[in-house]
């Protein structure tokens, strides 16, 4: 069952909604759950094992870490100084507590560590063991060895992804004292499986999230009619477009068609739009889904088409995603001893720009190893962080040189004309990137990428044959109304407007129209029902 | 004035929630307005602007009146179970295939219930989709869904709204009566899959409710339901057999196994011939077999 089924919105959540509101405040998490893990059931009750396990090392590394964090204040506390020491001898008292504050840091450390590695283990062994094992056997054959590995038949729990990387942050949070530990086992299984959360994040942090998950709030009617309206426009996004688009991106990368120039720019640009409306539709509809309930789900998407370079371009893409990677490995990898070092050496030896140059590298290489790896076991998932790490080195190089190029023709980084280029060099580095993304192997994408420049005339799309791509002309109108409405949202939303404020604040008579047309047109366009192969969400299956 | 700014939110909250239900309640009505435009059953002269899964399902409904004696319900399994023509020739009833790929007990039911304008001799309920699943989950959903089609059809059809328009050709569908003549052989290669156990296969809950369903309508409109298991060497079995056994037995309905070794000497299944795909469907020969043995079965009852 997911969000856009007749199911989830006219049993699952009418049904959750009305026990959330008949039983007292306090409980109300307790619904919460209970519909979480019924909605996580609908998919495998078996494998609820896996998110359980999850919690209950979370769990208990956190209350290990915050009883380590009480052990030692209670220590230093209590700290003494060495017998036959002056008594007032402060400076030793000091270093006393310091040797105790440290001893006890390096425990919580140890267990840090230990709760990661089992976290990490279990999301490794599920997700990339047939990888390692595909590219073992491969490596097996080329030197000619006859021993091949069988794979192993693993089947992924959903959300593991999602709910590994909430764990991790739990636990690096309250080893950071950030947030105190979860002492009820039972609600930090919630916020592991929150259901609006659990197929496609947004990754949330437990600070941002867990006072209004378990405060139990009133159902507020202007939350749920806002909440209902954005399912609503999630679910348009969904099966009128993305649906819609989803033949011809597949048309499009199949290999055996030999794809002329166009064509693989057409595949680059539909699977971008295609993957932003399937991903971006689904977060509306997880977080219309918890606002219903009073709970804020962060923003996954800010209108990343009109960012002016590949940094820009994450900062409002998957962002629940990039400030993961940027608060638990960024920032750590900046502070490293590593990092440290490299200041240390640089200093006085290399200029202060090529010091940045290096030490964003050596900070930014595991965000973006990561992050391909996150995405999946594929070689083009690890060439596609690879490829964005390589981008924005480029970019943070030549910057200085552009500034500069800018400054002498006498334009600000701010004009309109600049801004345009700017925003058009990110969206060739956003289709790139997504050509590899999407292609079957890195050897597809380097063929697609070198057909580039054969037979790339435009009009080969127009001449009629985007028509063969499994969608027709009403199907093109449909996808082309459809994205322009969403552009039109997203342009409001980017000069500040709060749309569905909005929406709700208008006169009943606008209000109920465009409701309606919403409705009716994902009643009537939208790919759902007997006749249609599903759709799966793109993100789903990370 | 706190209390005046308070007093007015609450009255907002009152209203919103007010206009929420009114909401829905309009749009209850309008889906029950499009699910009338858009059914092509009701006009009679759109049968064809369905999805071809649907198409011998609109067909049966559209039939003239009393002119179907013999129904057919079920899976690709009924679908080419029975061939029409010829069983009207050795039995002088007209059979109708109501089936749908991958039906379900809940559309078998609602079907049964939309053929107000039939009255049949005989309901063949072919137990494919009786005995088919084994996730409860997945078939309590799409009973739902499939209940939820029923009230509101506009969620079936919507899909042929291009057509509907005019933006499109309507698909042209020849039904011969729901048969699926198969003339491809590949043979079954396995061995005797009818291996006597005393065990009973599981039925799912929500199969059971739609089956009691079809059972009620069937008395309360004084038609024959007979369950027959079409020849499936693939997935059928002797535990299968056992539970639609029973079940026949509750429920005193006549249960014809065509798997049976004993019937299918009788009919003289040849494995090499026979079969459509290696044993999930019979070809048209097998058909042939098939509607030979049950024309006799029964005009002999």
């Amino acid at each position: 069952m997911v969000y856009y089924k007749l199911m989830a919105v006219f049993v699952f959540l009418p049904l959750t909604m009305l026990f959330y509101k008949i039983i007292p405040a306090k409980y109300r998490w307790i619904v919460l759950l209970i519909s979480s893990l019924g909605f996580y059931s609908t998919f495998s009750i078996k494998k609820l094992i896996f998110p359980f396990a999850a919690a209950l090392i979370t769990y208990a590394g956190g209350l290990w870490l915050a009883r380590l964090e009480s052990q030692a204040e209670i220590a230093v506390k209590n700290a003494a100084l060495p017998e036959g020491a002056d008594p007032s001898d402060a400076k030793a008292l000091r270093k006393e507590k310091a040797a105790i504050r440290e001893s006890f840091r390096k425990k919580s450390r140890g267990v840090l560590t230990l709760g990661i590695l089992l976290l990490v283990s279990f999301l490794l062994y599920l997700k990339y063991t047939n990888f390692f094992l595909e590219n073992l056997n491969s490596i097996l054959q080329r030197s000619g060895s006859a021993t091949q590995f069988p794979l192993k038949e693993l089947l992924l729990p959903l959300g593991v992804s999602f709910y590994t990387m909430q764990a991790i942050g739990y636990l690096v949070d309250v080893y950071w004292k950030k947030i105190p530990a979860q002492k009820n086992p039972f609600k930090l299984l919630l916020f592991l499986l929150f259901f609006p959360t659990i197929i496609e994040g947004p990754i949330a942090a437990y600070a941002d999230i867990n006072s209004s998950l378990y405060a139990g709030s009133d159902m507020d009617a202007e939350q749920v009619m806002k909440g209902f309206l954005r399912i609503g426009w999630g679910v348009m996004k969904k099966l009128v477009i993305a649906d819609r688009l989803f033949p011809a991106a597949s048309v499009l990368y199949e290999m055996e068609r030999d794809p002329h120039g166009a064509e693989v720019v057409a595949a680059a640009v539909l699977f971008t739009v295609m993957e932003y409306l399937d991903f971006s539709g689904c977060i509306d509809m997880a977080l219309g889904y918890a606002g219903i309930f009073g709970i804020r789900l962060p923003e996954n998407f800010k209108r990343p088409f009109l960012a002016k370079n590949a940094s820009e371009f994450w900062r409002r893409w998957h962002i629940s995603l990039g400030v993961w990677f940027k608060t638990y490995i960024f920032y750590p990898m900046s502070m490293s001893g590593l990092a440290k070092k490299w200041g240390k050496f640089a200093k006085g030896k290399c200029g202060p720009h090529l010091t940045k140059m290096v030490a964003s590298a050596m900070a930014l290489l595991p965000v973006w190893l990561c992050n391909g790896l996150w995405h999946g076991p594929k070689w083009t998932y690890i060439f596609y962080g690879i490829f964005y790490f390589v981008v924005i080195m480029l970019e943070l190089i030549f910057e200085p040189a552009g500034d500069k190029i800018l400054d002498a023709l006498h334009l600000k980084k701010d004009n309109r004309f600049v801004t345009i280029l700017r925003v058009l060099r990110t969206w060739f580095v956003i289709f790139l990137g997504e050509l590899f993304f999407q292609a079957r192997s890195l050897k597809a994408a380097f063929i697609m990428l070198s057909n580039v420049p054969r037979d790339f005339h435009i009009r080969l799309i127009w001449d009629g044959e985007a028509l063969h791509w499994g969608l027709d002309k009403a199907d093109w109108l449909i996808v082309g109304v459809g994205f322009l409405c969403v552009i039109i949202v997203n342009i409001l939303r980017e000069k500040g407007r709060d749309v569905l404020q909005e929406l709700v604040d208008c006169p009943l008579v606008l209000r109920w129209a465009l409701a309606s047309v919403l409705i009716f047109a994902i009643l009537m366009l939208g790919l759902y029902g007997p006749g249609y192969t599903e759709v799966d969400m793109i993100y789903a299956g990370f | 004035m706190k209390q005046e700014e308070q007093e007015k939110r609450k009255k907002n909250t009152k209203n919103l929630w007010g206009e929420m239900f009114a909401f829905a309640v309009v749009w209850g009505i309008v889906l029950l307005g499009l699910s009338f435009i858009c059914n092509p059953v009701r006009t009679r002269n759109r049968p064809t602007y369905v999805q071809e899964r649907d198409a011998y399902v609109a067909a049966a409904l559209t039939q003239p009146e009393n002119s179907i004696d013999v129904a057919v319900l079920g899976d690709s399994e009924a679908m080419v179970l029975l061939w029409p023509e010829l069983f009207e020739e050795r039995t002088g009833k007209n059979a109708f295939i109501v089936g749908q790929s991958g039906q379900i007990a809940a559309e078998a039911y609602y079907t049964l219930r939309d053929m107000h304008n039939q009255s049949p001799e005989y309901v063949l309920l072919e137990t494919d989709m009786l005995v088919a699943s084994t996730d409860e989950r997945k078939e309590m959903i799409s009973s739902y869904n499939a209940f939820l089609q029923e009230l509101f059809p506009v969620l079936r059809y919507h899909v042929m709204w291009k057509e509907s328009m005019g933006l499109k050709e309507p698909p042209v569908i020849k039904h011969d009566r729901g048969f699926g003549k198969r003339l491809a052989a590949e043979p079954y290669t396995g061995g005797e899959y009818m291996t006597s156990s005393q065990k009973k296969a599981k039925i799912m809950l929500t199969t059971s409710v739609y089956f009691n369903k079809i059972v009620k309508l069937c008395r309360e409109r004084n038609i024959r339901l007979v369950l027959v298991s079409g020849i499936v060497p693939n997935s059928f079995n002797y535990e299968k057999h056992n539970a639609l056994q029973a079940l026949a037995d509750e429920n005193d309905l006549t249960y014809i196994d065509l798997n049976e070794v004993s019937v299918r000497e009788e009919m003289g299944i040849d494995n090499e011939t026979d079969f459509l795909d290696g044993g999930d469907h019979v070809n048209a020969s097998g058909s042939i077999k098939v509607t030979e043995y049950l024309s006799r079965k029964l005009t002999t009852e």
